[in-house]
């Protein structure tokens, strides 16, 4: 995993272009990003995308799960801990 | 990993070569009358075909991507069978995948060893009236009751359904919306509750049964559930890039005998005191579909090897999707050109393929689905 200090500014840039949010409108880190239609399912899978090329990790499809992925707090807390886990095996 | 790749590959290509020849035989009747070869089907298990798919904690023989392509593109060029050719790819690229990557070490050790064992056919049901490759549509519900679930909607468009052993289902489970409110169920096909339709007659792949699956009130245990809950679209998306990039191996093998069909009949075929190579408006088609079929080997293998490297592909699946399909639409229209009459009527069997390749157009995302995803993909 890259050595990525502000976890939660590259998750949030992300998914505001994602979203093409408005530049002056900002989301809500706790907000559902998919029920509330910012993200549909093609936008789902370049949410995937964009985050494995950005973090440089391959995310196993078992963790692709609501309480990681549902809102932009929700994939901070899980690249937090991430890397936690990739740092503590490492040799 | 094969400490020798190119060995693996060899062995494993001329299994299927051999055991492709040996499932062969004239199918004008068999597809007519829409009859599935389970006797064939038996036989992919009883030669340890494929074992070569799965991983070697499992019995397998853990083959990398680009050995299974390889045996599929060999397996496909020797047995004309393609509705068995399809059924076998479904298992491989869209039932295994999901197993494998969410299914607890008991889960997959039970259920893979079963579906070897007993050579089960699995039915991956996905498809709804109202959602197909937009499968955050899907509307088949999974409500929580007891320690399992109640699973109720309807199912269509279900390859294998009319005699599946096994179904794969995604279902919303009640109150989860949007895409992660999506599970996925391993069930056996003969518990209460579900219902299926007969065969529903198509116009090719007329060898691999298709229908529509009912579910009313069907309880499944927790036990049946692949992964935790809200799991599905994931899988699903990941199933679908192994299905787009793959899905049409064996017909690229189907493609390689469908050419050789076509340079032998324009060496043989006189018109006009020549051979009908000679005119330019025939050798120019074989030249294209000679073309088309390097394309389509090309896209396979290198799909495969950005696959064995654990890279993302979810851009490269939909271009081999959309490119092998519409070659292999192609160059089967290019062959009924090619043989004329001969072409066109169905005891020669070479009009079945044009029909086939229709279905390569539709299924696992059409055409059109594909190029919207590849311009969505590349951010347009």
């Amino acid at each position: 995993m890259k050595p990525v200090t502000d976890i939660r500014g590259v998750v949030d840039k992300i998914v505001g272009t994602l979203a093409e949010a408005d530049s002056n409108e900002s989301i809500d880190h706790a907000e559902n990003l998919f029920t509330v239609g910012y993200l549909d399912s093609v936008g789902a899978m370049q949410l995937v995308e964009e985050l494995e090329k950005s973090f440089g990790t391959k995310i196993p499809a078992k963790d692709l799960v609501p309480r990681n992925f549902m809102s932009i707090e929700a994939m901070t807390v899980y690249f937090e801990r991430r890397r936690k886990e990739i740092e503590t095996n490492k040799p | 990993m094969n400490p020798n790749p190119q060995q693996e590959a060899l062995e494993a290509v001329h299994l299927a070569r051999e055991l492709g020849c040996a499932i062969d035989r004239p199918l004008a009747k068999d597809d007519k009358e829409s009859n599935f070869d389970r006797e064939a089907w038996n036989r992919l298990f009883d030669s340890e075909f494929i074992h070569g798919f799965l991983p070697t904690e499992y019995g397998g023989k853990a083959w990398s991507t680009r050995t299974a392509v390889s045996a599929l593109e060999a397996f496909g060029e020797s047995c004309r069978d393609a509705g068995l050719c399809l059924g076998l790819s479904s298992f491989v690229w869209t039932i295994l995948p999901p197993i494998l990557s969410a299914a607890s070490k008991s889960q997959a050790r039970t259920w893979l060893s079963e579906i070897a064992s007993k050579r089960l056919i699995v039915a991956d049901g996905v498809s709804e009236p109202q959602a197909g490759s937009d499968v955050m549509a899907l509307q088949t519900k999974a409500i929580r009751y007891k320690d399992g679930y109640l699973l109720s909607g309807h199912k269509s468009y279900i390859g294998f359904a009319p005699i599946a052993d096994r179904i794969l289902v995604f279902a919303r489970i009640d109150g989860a919306e949007g895409p992660w409110g999506i599970s996925t169920f391993y069930i056996p096909s003969d518990i209460p509750g579900i219902i299926r339709s007969p065969n529903r007659d198509k116009q090719g792949l007329r060898t691999l049964p298709m229908g529509n699956i009912e579910f009313q009130d069907c309880f499944v245990g927790e036990e049946c559930r692949v992964g935790e809950e809200g799991v599905g679209l994931s899988l699903f998306n990941e199933a679908m890039q192994w299905e787009r990039s793959f899905i049409l191996a064996t017909q690229v093998g189907a493609m390689k005998r469908q050419l050789d069909q076509c340079i032998e009949h324009a060496r043989n075929r006189e018109q006009f005191g020549k051979q009908i190579k000679d005119f330019q408006s025939v050798s120019n088609r074989i030249a294209d579909m000679r073309v088309r079929l390097e394309q389509c080997r090309l896209m396979l293998q290198h799909c495969a090897q950005l696959k064995d490297q654990g890279e993302n592909i979810a851009l490269q699946s939909s271009i081999a999707k959309l490119t092998i399909s519409e070659a292999q639409f192609a160059s089967s229209l290019d062959a009924v050109r090619i043989h004329g009459a001969k072409g066109y009527l169905s005891e020669f069997e070479i009009e079945r393929d044009l029909r086939n390749a229709t279905g390569g157009l539709l299924y696992a995302g059409t055409s059109d689905i594909q190029r919207n995803l590849i311009a969505k993909l590349i951010g347009l």
